[in-house]
């Protein structure tokens, strides 16, 4: 499974990484530190699950979400945000998001949300 | 003195950042709950600033401090510090809307101030008070707070004069600016803490980030 952690904190990068990697070893990751980057990378590598900060430098999360589901109608984007006002919320999900986590992410709520988009996927095949 | 002992690294400057980044957010999310309001945020900032040098570094940041309106609330514990929620000039006005919903002219001139200060006491309350507790909550550190109280900008240098903070240290800065949607509304948050406060923040840094 190919995951893209998208976040301007290195550190926040860092604690998404050890939490999925605990999950599955064998997870490929790649990491922007900005929307602009994500994008780029979701154009080359097409990550089956992108997880998305929002308050970013250069594109911000809202801006990302909205070029990679014009990209993929079908993109699995997970925001992942401090911002957890329910009108950011609404925003994300009217753009496109799949779910919207508040950071930091309880281990098995990310777990959780990983099998179910696995079920989702296996069951669409 | 400030030496390389007090100095934070990138990664210890950028998990503070982060630190800062889900606090507001959340306490964001907790006033935009009560007041009924969207808060913008924007990423946080960090700076390691001398102690003499952080009245200057504010009136830097903000356009016409001396006539901000102010609250300070200082902590101490296994942090000492301060934080300053700051508006600019004729925004406490504009705060108490948020709370009424009949105009504010109604009430008298000193009624107005009075309320003016209690409006401005409970946004920071609920601002600096969630804020901060989140950011040492998540660094698994304790802290107490003393009460709340409103300055002007004018009287921000005496608030350092006064406090333990000593002008050759070295303070780290933690703000961040927001706004209020559809209102013309915007304030800055900083939290400022002292040298002694350093040790104990890169032990905590070391284990928010797994080092």
């Amino acid at each position: 499974m190919k995951l893209l952690i998208v976040d301007d904190s290195r550190a926040a990068r860092m604690l998404i990484k050890s939490i999925l990697l605990d999950y599955d070893s064998g997870f490929e990751l790649s990491e922007a530190e900005n929307g602009a980057i994500a994008v780029d990378i979701y154009t080359q590598e097409r990550p089956d699950l992108v997880f998305l900060d929002l308050t970013m430098p250069v594109m911000d999360g809202y801006e990302a979400l909205e070029k990679i589901i014009k990209i993929n109608s079908e993109a699995v984007v997970v925001v992942l945000t401090a911002d957890i006002q329910q009108k950011s919320i609404e925003r994300c999900m009217s753009l496109g998001a799949y779910r919207v986590l508040k950071k930091l992410p309880n281990k098995e709520v990310v777990y959780d949300l990983i099998d179910e988009i696995k079920q989702k996927s296996t069951e669409s095949v | 003195m400030t030496d390389n002992a007090f100095m934070l690294t990138d990664m210890e400057l950028d998990a503070l950042r982060e630190t800062m980044n889900i606090s507001f957010g959340s306490a964001a999310a907790d006033l935009a709950d009560i007041m009924d309001i969207f808060i913008q945020l924007t990423v946080p900032s960090i700076s390691s600033v001398d102690v003499s040098h952080l009245p200057d570094f504010v009136n830097r940041e903000i356009t016409d401090f001396s006539t901000s309106s102010v609250v300070q609330q200082k902590y101490d514990g296994d942090f000492e510090g301060m934080a300053f929620l700051i508006f600019p000039y004729g925004n406490e006005k504009e705060l108490i809307s948020y709370f009424q919903d009949s105009d504010a002219d109604t009430f008298k001139s000193d009624q107005l101030i009075d309320l003016e200060k209690e409006v401005l006491l409970e946004i920071s309350n609920i601002l600096i008070g969630a804020c901060i507790g989140r950011i040492f909550e998540m660094l698994n550190s304790r802290i107490s707070y003393q009460p709340p109280q409103i300055l002007s900008g004018t009287d921000f240098d005496e608030s350092f004069v006064s406090s333990e903070l000593v002008g050759n240290d070295l303070a780290i800065t933690m703000n961040t600016f927001f706004s209020f949607e559809d209102r013309n509304t915007k304030g800055y948050l900083i939290l400022i803490n002292s040298q002694n406060s350093i040790p104990h923040l890169k032990k905590a840094l070391a284990k928010f980030i797994g080092e």
